[in-house]
């Protein structure tokens, strides 16, 4: 047995809010979801698609990031830095299979062809790499300071730093720049977009490796606070996908504050009442707001102009 | 202006959709600086002509010229950088935007500062921005809009909304512009004005356009030459006296032939 | 009418084998403690069960292969597999080879239902050899029960098993109960903590952990908290939180190694370090390598013979492995490998290939040596085989043995 040192052992925690370490838990995990939700929004808004696949994009750069850094031995910025050029690949990949080869006024095929590739991407990772769960480097995880009885650690602060530069940058290139406007117009209307002289094809394209970048710096994150394996960023893309529909995915703000809202939700309910009521609590969500506001959940889908 | 006097032709075109003959090899051409009236009836091909033109619908046969220049398989978006802007049959506005969004859209193809001075709010930005902001003025009020430009475009009535999409293709000033009937809709007064606004900014730019309409009053007052066809073949060209009175056109037309009504 | 003696004691005896039968079997069905014939039958020689034709003998069972249990199923069936190639190479059993078949059912207990009434049906297997996973294995053991086909030593842990309420089901690894039971008069032994806390996957698996710690505080006066937890889990904040709140010095984890990560991740992220106990699995080398950094002085059950040490047995189990697949083994190789050697030895020592001759045969082990799990031992009334297990910690990148596993 070890030496008598087992009463130093235990640390006593300087948090002595649990309340709030709580809340800042919930908006951490809460701003992953919202920027996963970005990335499909996007997408979804200027290219009229629904990608499933989304958050094995994002799986892709993290295990392959790590397979790299562990097996292959390449310093950290530089593994993840090629894991995030393989999302970015991949998802343009999709997006050029979606926007070539699935005909305009195809609905609900886009569903089944990126879960196809859902599965697809799995099953790759898996043989490629393994079928283990393995540990990925904390990121800053061991940083940490106290701020009014809450236990700030810096890996915490670098996510609320880049969900707010990115969703507020995404803001403002999408309200106050042309590329915006080009945006807006090719989401709303491709065919007037096209005859204002907007390359709407290539947009739609840049959106997709826009896209797979989020994916790359969500899958990141959430993996330096978990653990990375070929299924882990499920869970996250389902309650990004639920923000989604309660917020509207034509919407900007009103989704992503959801997504983050899910996240203190999720966490004071599995507090409250134990971690079973996790997935419930969100599912009781989704229910309550089609109850209470039923014309929310069917942004209306417009046809995929080619 | 080029040898053929033509901004823009085609030659023996042809748009097949299936098995399904839009246009049969359609030789046309519009005058540079001139208006031009596209009549005939429903079914007859001006609006594939115009896509034709425009570049949103793919060639079986035959060539389109800009300019002198094979432009047949030259992309959509491209055709509008070139300087071919159309305004369409049904009238397509970005909803949420205001009208002088919309118009401002219009601008696109015009020279753009770079996203970077535009994000960084750079003194070349807001130049571009008075500039443009000025040119939508500009045609806001010559088609008696300006008291709207702050509004959404889907709280306004149908006349006004058909404006927007005029402004928004002429706010750019192009070489070529290409309407839809733009009057459809419009109660008599508002056809007069629209054809009167037409004509001055046609003087004012001495502009290329083409005209889909059905109204023979409008099309009189506002074009020069008229383009007839039917069931997607070129009937004849002509000035409008000419063209109005022909037999073969009032047989499209009415279903027979009569004197003609200038 | 006048009976001879002979004849009358002949009925006399008949009636009473009958009605004694009739009651064994009448308690058999009621409260499952019954003799070696209402449970599997009668052992008749020259009888063939299904699964087996004069080249072949088919085996098989169920396995998490996809989804987060996917890296233990696959590693299982892997140590399995290379045990029959071993024992085909010599010749097989009885004359004949033996064919391993492994779905997967996806650590889902109604998948795990239907596949295994598709081996048993469609693959006419004629014996469940081993298994993985608790809460999907649970789920085909009615199936298992009603048609009388016998598993053998599958790796799920539970108080629902080796006992004579799911007789067919033949138990080599002791339930969550004897396990932390075990473990905790260890630590009791050797500390006296005040507030301890488990984090366990929701359901039996907790519920028997949790019962186990209790059994062996007794009456001493040590708080418990019991967090239940779901895989799947995105966020410990709340389940570190609790365990901040609650200021407990040890705190006993029962997860998949996924959220094992993400839970002690989330506990350095707030500096709280108390000593960590775990489940068996984490005594697997994989688990240490991957997350060896996060989990130094962790304390661990051993179910199996550690595969550092310098027991010959274990060593010489490790060379065969290694020649026989050209990797080294991991701890689940070592659970699977082991369940091909108990489902041998079952059909080396029955007298015929029917499924009550392997029963009577599982039912005969008396102190089995498998060099890996403590010497099994079944019988009539007993399926438990096993009743205790050691105690590890994880100090650098092995464990350090501290109570053996015998």
């Amino acid at each position: 047995m070890k030496s008598t040192n087992r009463k130093e052992r235990w640390i006593t925690v300087e948090s002595s809010n649990p309340f709030g370490q709580l809340i800042l838990g919930g908006l951490t995990s809460g701003l992953l979801y919202a920027l996963l939700l970005l990335g499909f929004m996007v997408v979804f808004q200027v290219s009229k698609t629904v990608n499933f696949a989304f958050g094995q994009v994002g799986m892709v750069a993290a295990f392959s990031a790590w397979f790299f850094w562990s097996s292959l031995g390449l310093p950290l910025p530089v593994a993840i830095g090629i894991g995030a050029i393989l999302a970015v690949v991949v998802n343009s990949a999709i997006g050029i299979i979606v926007i070539t080869k699935i005909p305009a006024g195809r609905p609900g095929l886009d569903l089944v062809v990126t879960l196809g590739i859902f599965l697809f991407l799995t099953a790759v990772m898996q043989l490629l790499i393994d079928a283990n769960a393995h540990a990925f480097p904390s990121l800053g995880g061991d940083k940490r300071t106290v701020l009014g009885g809450v236990v700030v650690n810096a890996n915490d602060v670098a996510i609320m730093v880049l969900g707010v530069f990115v969703i507020g940058g995404v803001y403002v290139l999408f309200s106050r720049t042309t590329l915006g406007m080009e945006l807006r117009a090719s989401a709303e209307n491709a065919d007037i977009a096209a005859s204002a002289g907007v390359n709407v094809r290539l947009l739609r394209l840049g959106t997709w490796t826009f896209a797979g970048l989020l994916a790359a710096l969500v899958a990141v994150l959430v993996a330096s606070r978990l653990s990375v394996d070929a299924f882990y960023m499920t869970p996250v893309l389902i309650k990004a996908f639920v923000a989604g529909m309660i917020g509207g995915m034509d919407r900007f703000f009103a989704p992503l504050v959801i997504a983050i809202g899910i996240g203190v939700y999720e966490a004071l309910a599995i507090f409250i009442w134990g971690s079973s009521a996790g997935t419930p609590a969100v599912f009781l969500l989704i229910i309550i707001a089609l109850a209470v506001m039923p014309k929310r959940f069917t942004a209306a889908r417009h046809e995929v102009r080619a | 202006m080029n040898a053929t006097g033509y901004a823009m032709r085609t030659d023996q075109l042809t748009v097949r959709y299936g098995s399904f003959t839009a246009l049969s090899e359609v030789s046309v051409g519009l005058r540079a600086g001139a208006i031009t009236g596209l009549i005939g009836p429903n079914g007859a091909g001006k609006t594939t002509l115009l896509n034709a033109l425009s570049g949103f619908t793919d060639v079986h046969s035959g060539v389109v010229y800009l300019e002198e220049k094979d432009v047949t398989t030259l992309a959509a978006h491209r055709r509008a950088r070139a300087g071919v802007i159309r305004g369409f049959q049904t009238v397509r506005l970005l909803e949420r935007e205001s009208v002088l969004d919309n118009v401002l859209l219009g601008a696109e193809r015009l020279h753009q500062p770079s996203d970077c001075s535009q994000i960084l709010g750079l003194p070349a930005h807001w130049k571009w921005r008075t500039v443009a902001r000025s040119k939508a003025a500009d045609v806001l009020e010559l088609l008696g809009l300006s008291s709207d430009s702050h509004r959404s475009v889907d709280s306004l009535p149908f006349a006004s909304r058909r404006l927007v999409e005029v402004a928004r293709v002429l706010i750019s000033a192009p070489p070529v512009v290409l309407l839809d009937e733009p009057a459809a809709g419009l109660d008599q007064r508002g056809r007069i004005e629209l054809a009167g606004a037409l004509v001055r900014v046609h003087e004012q730019t001495g502009l290329t356009m083409a005209v889909v309409e059905h109204d023979i009053d409008f099309v009189t007052r506002l074009c020069g030459s008229v383009i007839a066809m039917d069931s997607g073949s070129h009937v004849m060209t002509g000035t409008p006296q000419e063209v109005f009175s022909d037999a073969r056109v009032q047989i499209a037309y009415f279903g027979r032939a009569a004197n003609a009504h200038a | 009418m006048a009976h001879s003696p002979l004849f009358t004691g002949a009925r006399a005896l008949a009636g009473i084998a009958a009605v004694g039968l009739l009651l064994t079997g009448c308690a058999a069905t009621a409260s499952g403690s019954g003799s070696n014939l209402a449970v599997s039958g009668v052992c008749v020689p020259t009888e063939v069960g299904p699964g087996v034709t004069d080249s072949v003998i088919k085996v098989g069972t169920t396995m998490p292969l996809s989804g987060s249990g996917a890296a233990t199923g696959m590693a299982t069936r892997d140590g399995q597999q290379a045990y029959y190639d071993m024992v085909n190479a010599d010749g097989g059993v009885q004359g004949r080879q033996i064919e391993l078949m492994v779905l997967d059912d996806e650590y889902d207990p109604s998948t795990a239902q239907s596949r295994m009434r598709q081996l048993v049906e469609q693959e006419e297997i004629f014996v469940v050899s081993g298994g993985e996973g608790t809460p999907n294995f649970l789920g085909a053991v009615p199936y298992l029960e009603r048609n009388k086909v016998p598993a053998i030593a599958p790796y799920a842990p539970s108080d629902e098993l080796g006992n004579m309420k799911n007789p067919h089901i033949f138990m080599a690894a002791v339930d969550y109960i004897t396990e932390f039971e075990s473990v905790t008069n260890y630590i009791l032994q050797n500390d006296s903590p005040s507030r301890v806390a488990l984090v366990a996957v929701a359901g039996n698996v907790g519920e028997n952990s949790e019962a186990g710690i209790k059994k062996a505080i007794g009456d001493k006066e040590i708080d418990l908290l019991y967090i239940p937890e779901t895989p799947g889990t995105t966020d410990f904040t709340p389940i570190v939180t609790q365990l901040t709140q609650a200021g407990a010095e040890y705190v006993y984890l029962v997860l998949t190694n996924a959220d094992t990560g993400g839970l002690l991740k989330a506990m350095d992220r707030v500096g709280y370090t108390p000593t960590t106990v775990a489940w068996g699995g984490m005594s697997d080398e994989s688990y240490i390598e991957e997350y060896g950094d996060v989990s130094q002085g962790m304390l661990v059950a051993l179910e199996t013979a550690n595969l550092s040490t310098e027991d010959p047995t274990a060593a010489d189990f490790i060379a065969t492995y290694t020649d026989l697949t050209g990797k080294a083994p991991t701890k689940f190789n070592q659970q699977g490998w082991v369940q091909a050697m108990i489902t041998t030895e079952a059909l080396k020592k029955a007298k015929g290939l029917s499924r009550p001759c392997v029963i009577e045969s599982l039912e005969s082990f008396n102190g089995f040596e498998t060099g890996i799990y403590p010497p099994i031992t079944w019988g009539a009334d007993r399926r438990d085989g096993v009743k205790s297990v050691g105690v590890a910690v994880i100090e650098g990148t092995t464990l350090r043995v501290l109570q053996d596993v015998k």
